[in-house]
């Protein structure tokens, strides 16, 4: 189980800055997210 | 109450380590910080409990700022800050690890039911009070960590890397109980996990 599918709500940071901020569902689903951030 | 963090910026002297940071969790909510390592997820954390100033920014717990106030005092006033990995004293007991927020708060009796409820929750400890901390298995740590926040009776949550450093079946059971907390006793939780490249079940 991972941490996105516990969390109502996921903050993606890199470098400091946020790079996406949504409801975790919506994160999870989001190719360019997964790909970029979620390593998978 | 809803944690609202708005343009926040730390700096680490003369770096950067977060950058114009903006978001909300509202009451009864769990958020996940996730990033690589130096991303600043500790630092946000640490920040969001007092223990470093920020730079700019505000961040506010029912409509207060809790920037640059002192640890303790954000404590007493339910923000409780779970720091990662070995945050508890290994030297010391399951029992004495567990008694530490009663020093501080003043409704003893209140301090002996959370005690008890934190050992129903997590029998393993209840079995393991008279060892040491560091004796634990790395989910009996986080467990003790997790049930030694629960007794100072947060309303808002914050857990560093709960998960660092411990097994997948372990921090599914750890992901679970952080879950079941926040539902159940209508606690705000954040918690961060660093991102696991080509780790397909964590996301």
């Amino acid at each position: 189980m991972g941490a996105l599918k516990i969390a109502d709500e996921g903050i993606v940071l890199n470098l400091g800055s946020v790079v996406a901020v949504d409801s975790a569902n919506k994160l999870l689903n989001d190719p360019a997210v997964r790909a970029a951030y979620l390593g998978f | 109450m809803t944690l609202i963090v708005e343009g926040l910026t730390i700096d680490h002297g003369a770096i950067r380590a977060i950058n114009n940071v903006s978001f909300k969790v509202p009451q009864g909510q769990l958020a996940a910080i996730i990033g690589a390592n130096g991303a600043g997820k500790t630092t946000l954390l640490r920040t969001l409990s007092g223990l470093k100033k920020s730079k700019a920014g505000s961040a506010t717990w029912d409509g207060h700022s809790i920037l640059d106030k002192r640890t303790e005092d954000l404590a007493r006033s339910g923000i409780v800050h779970v720091s990662d990995g070995k945050s508890v004293i290994a030297e010391l007991s399951v029992k004495e690890n567990l008694a530490l927020p009663g020093i501080w708060r003043k409704d003893k009796k209140d301090v002996a039911m959370a005690t008890t409820e934190v050992i129903e929750m997590f029998p393993i400890l209840g079995q393991r009070l008279s060892q040491s901390a560091g004796s634990l298995s790395g989910g009996e740590r986080q467990m003790l960590a997790i049930g030694r926040a629960l007794i100072a009776r947060p309303k808002l949550l914050l857990l560093d890397e709960p998960s660092l450093g411990l097994a997948p079946l372990i921090v599914e059971q750890i992901f679970l109980i952080i879950k079941s907390l926040v539902t159940k006793k209508d606690l705000t939780g954040c918690f961060s996990r660093t991102k696991c490249n080509g780790c397909a079940q964590d996301s």
